[in-house]
């Protein structure tokens, strides 16, 4: 990850000064937290001295095709919730929040995955690009492109760079991911 | 000290069956051709010291991990994943560690996990219905891109119109018109033996104008009679029958500046209202709002007896 930007170099900074060797549980008691409803910022411990509007990890919108800023927002909040969500459900087992942000299939596959054999501790930015919108809005086609990821699998880390192709539909009146498929890179 | 395994993914290590490199002597690859979800695929790892290693199998959702034991500096265990996409192989024997990137195809069970329609509910004449379907494989992998999908709608009248759209992240999206027949039609969407459906409801189009007029004589203003308006038969521009059940709201509008809201349906193709005589003079103005059109006012004067 030698192009990490600099939000996103002051996030790991703050991983190493809480010594949690990279594990999300660590730091999550820490101070980093999942924020309630559709805020989904990390917010930085307030005893490091940190700007109290850090929010990490970030998305942006490399081609927001057809969608208004509104739904753009929403559904990048959204799915930057779904990693958290998937993250920390890696990580401790708790599969009990993941319906928040995930339905259908994508429910049912990230529900299975065993605690513990692979963590997403970091990712980069998610530079979407927005596909198919549905003409009611209530279905959208994203790719999260070239996403820079770091698992912690077993004593290694491993990193990676990798393209989403994710299908996001509004259910209980929020975004949620109902399909999200590792592509080949290109 | 965590070890650390800079990766990047390039098609070229994608490739399948290509050992990746690693810090160590530590590799691993794939056996066989094509990997699919649900099907078992062989896993050779190589090199090394012999020992207890920990292989762990990474998709787009987690990790799964199994243990093997290097014997003879080979091992070879047997993995399967339900996720289709790219994963990525992680082997750890020791202080060495191996990575490799697998493309596991989508089930060969495809499907049409749902189909669904908008609007549901269309208003005929001109316009089009956006048909949207998922089409997965038995675990829930979007199918492939491009896989064909037959999109239609079963008209009020019986008559259908088909369409193919391939799909891409699993989505087959087609357009069909609306058409001029009301009643109760059908979207759907097939793939082999699979299909799925919703229902469409076609309305009419706008109501032509129309009018109340009175079915006898304007009783006295005494409280206690009653007066009974209707309409002619609402048809709208199409010509097609305002169906019987479609809500109406009438308005009635009283001389002193009041108004009452009376819902109401339309009852053998017309809106009758049964009114009640004021008991005190009055200059009423009836009036009703059907599919977004109002009618022209009927003026009623109640008088004295």
């Amino acid at each position: 990850m030698g192009h990490l930007r600099p939000r996103q170099l002051l996030a790991l900074a703050i991983l190493v000064v809480l010594g949690s060797g990279l594990a999300l549980a660590t730091a999550r008691t820490a101070g980093l937290v999942f924020g309630a409803g559709s805020s989904v910022a990390l917010e930085a411990p307030a005893d490091l001295g940190l700007p109290p509007d850090l929010a990490l990890p970030s998305t942006e919108w490399t081609d927001p095709g057809e969608l208004s800023p509104l739904v753009q927002d929403a559904v990048g909040q959204a799915y930057e919730s779904a990693w958290l969500e998937l993250a920390a459900a890696q990580s401790t087992g708790q599969v009990d929040r993941l319906d928040r942000f995930f339905t259908g299939p994508a429910l049912e596959f990230a529900r299975s995955q065993p605690a513990g054999a692979a963590t997403v501790m970091e990712t980069g930015f998610h530079q979407l690009i927005a596909g198919y919108l549905h003409p009611e809005e209530w279905l959208v086609e994203i790719t999260d492109l070239d996403l820079e990821v770091a698992r912690t699998v077993g004593e290694a880390q491993v990193e990676t760079v990798e393209t989403y192709r994710v299908v996001m539909v509004i259910e209980r009146g929020r975004w949620m991911v109902y399909s999200m498929s590792r592509a080949v890179e290109s | 000290m965590r070890r650390k395994t800079a990766v990047l993914v390039l098609t070229t290590v994608l490739a399948l069956g290509i050992p990746a490199t690693a810090q160590s002597v530590l590799t691993i690859s794939i056996t066989g051709g094509t990997v699919t979800a649900g099907q078992p695929f062989e896993v050779r790892i190589g090199g090394g010291e012999d020992g207890s290693g920990v292989v762990t199998l990474i998709t787009a959702y987690g990790g799964r991990s199994r243990s093997f034991d290097l014997v003879g500096g080979s091992a070879s265990i047997e993995l399967s994943t339900d996720v289709a996409g790219t994963a990525t192989l992680v082997a750890e024997l020791g202080t060495a560690s191996a990575v490799a990137h697998l493309e596991v195809l989508p089930g060969a069970d495809l499907r049409v996990e749902s189909a669904t329609v908008a609007p549901e509910r269309a208003h005929v004449g001109p316009g089009e219905l956006t048909l949207l379907a998922f089409v997965a494989d038995q675990f829930g992998n979007p199918a492939p891109d491009r896989t064909p999908v037959e999109l239609a709608v079963r008209y009020p009248d019986g008559s259908v119109r088909r369409m193919e759209a391939g799909s891409g992240f699993g989505l087959a999206v087609g357009m069909l018109p609306v058409g001029d027949f009301k009643g109760t039609g059908e979207a759907s969407a097939t793939f082999g033996p699979t299909s799925a459906a919703a229902a469409i409801e076609f309305y009419p189009a706008e109501p032509v104008p129309f009018s109340f007029s009175t079915t006898g004589p304007v009783p006295p203003a005494d409280g206690r009679s009653r007066l009974t308006i209707t309409t002619a038969d609402l048809v709208d521009r199409l010509g097609n029958p305002i169906p019987d059940g479609t809500s109406v709201v009438v308005v009635v509008e009283h001389d002193d500046g009041r108004s009452d809201l009376i819902p109401a349906v339309v009852t053998a193709r017309r809106l009758t209202v049964s009114l009640l005589a004021p008991n005190r003079p009055d200059r009423m103005m009836v009036s009703a709002v059907l599919l977004g059109r109002r009618a022209d006012p009927l003026v009623i004067e109640f008088g004295v007896r």
